[in-house]
């Protein structure tokens, strides 16, 4: 996917304001509870909304991951507890970003009873979230420091999400460069 | 009396706009120099004294005319207003997007309800 131009720089400005704004730094873990709560964003859990709902179970899991509502003066994002705790964290940053980046609200589904789904939009969201949970300066940190091992851990974040944070950051080409002319 | 102003599509404006900056409400208030109250009063449904208002438009760039309702057109239903923003499969079949739905409204009357 390519994104329009400047994007990329946006979206790292928008997530390095938002760190500050909840007084981190950049290479600190992201709580993405306390992001929500900052910014006056409910944060609601599938299981509780919805007890019954068949994507809290076995291989229906996959099909919901999270959702953002907004009502008036209020946001709300509802997102899939059953998920493994990395996901969670990836799906509420996901919903973050949309609200960060000003991304307008559709109804759920067309009048044909699809999906509203714009592939543009979703891919900036994804692209920001993994910028909140790993920054150009945290994945800087992690291979400067060695802590490709505990990264996951440290910033709560999947295999593939490291992977693909430690590679679109630059961070990997980074550290080539500078074996090189060290 | 009819009412000329929507207030909730107003905030709701405002605060899309908020996120859209990166903004928590009590910053919003400060740049915008109005007091932290007008906007709670905005968000309970009253409607924003002038000044208030002007100092709103111009913080967020929204022009007043997007929130008085032309005569004669009609309100959507509640329902029918409910927008989201989803993290979901997008080829789902029929019945699993019904129950995403379900799901949007079941959100959506939380936030109305609590």
């Amino acid at each position: 996917m390519k994104f329009r131009h400047g994007f990329k720089a946006e979206a790292k400005r928008i997530a390095a304001r938002v760190r500050e704004k909840v007084g981190l730094t950049p290479i600190c873990p992201i709580e993405p509870v306390q992001v929500c709560a900052r910014f006056d964003i409910r944060l609601l859990k599938l299981s509780e909304v919805e007890p019954d709902s068949p994507f809290l179970h076995g291989e229906n899991r996959k099909f919901f991951s999270a959702v953002t509502v907004p009502r008036g003066g209020q946001t709300a994002i509802l997102h899939n507890d059953k998920h493994h705790e990395h996901r969670q964290r990836s799906n509420i940053c996901h919903e973050l970003a949309h609200c960060f980046l000003g991304h307008g609200f559709t109804p759920p589904l067309t009048i044909d009873g699809e999906r509203t789904h714009d592939r543009g939009i979703e891919a900036e969201a994804d692209f920001l979230a993994g910028v909140l949970l790993l920054t150009d300066e945290g994945a800087m940190h992690v291979l400067r420091r060695r802590l490709t091992d505990e990264a996951q851990h440290l910033y709560g974040v999947s295999e593939q999400m490291l992977q693909l944070r430690l590679n679109m950051s630059g961070a990997y080409i980074r550290m080539r460069r500078a074996a090189v002319y060290s | 009396m009819t009412d000329h102003f929507d207030s909730e599509a107003f905030y709701a404006a405002l605060n899309a706009a908020r996120l859209g900056r990166q903004m928590t409400w009590k910053e919003v208030a400060e740049e915008a120099g109005v007091n932290a109250s007008t906007l709670s009063r905005i968000g309970q449904g009253a409607k924003p004294d002038v000044n208030g208002l002007a100092a709103l438009l111009t913080w967020s760039n929204l022009k007043a005319e997007m929130f008085i309702p032309r005569a004669g057109q009609q309100e959507a239903e509640p329902i029918a207003r409910i927008t989201a923003l989803l993290r979901a499969d997008p080829k789902l079949s029929g019945d699993k997007a019904k129950l995403m739905e379900d799901i949007v409204i079941s959100t959506y009357k939380k936030l109305r309800d609590d």
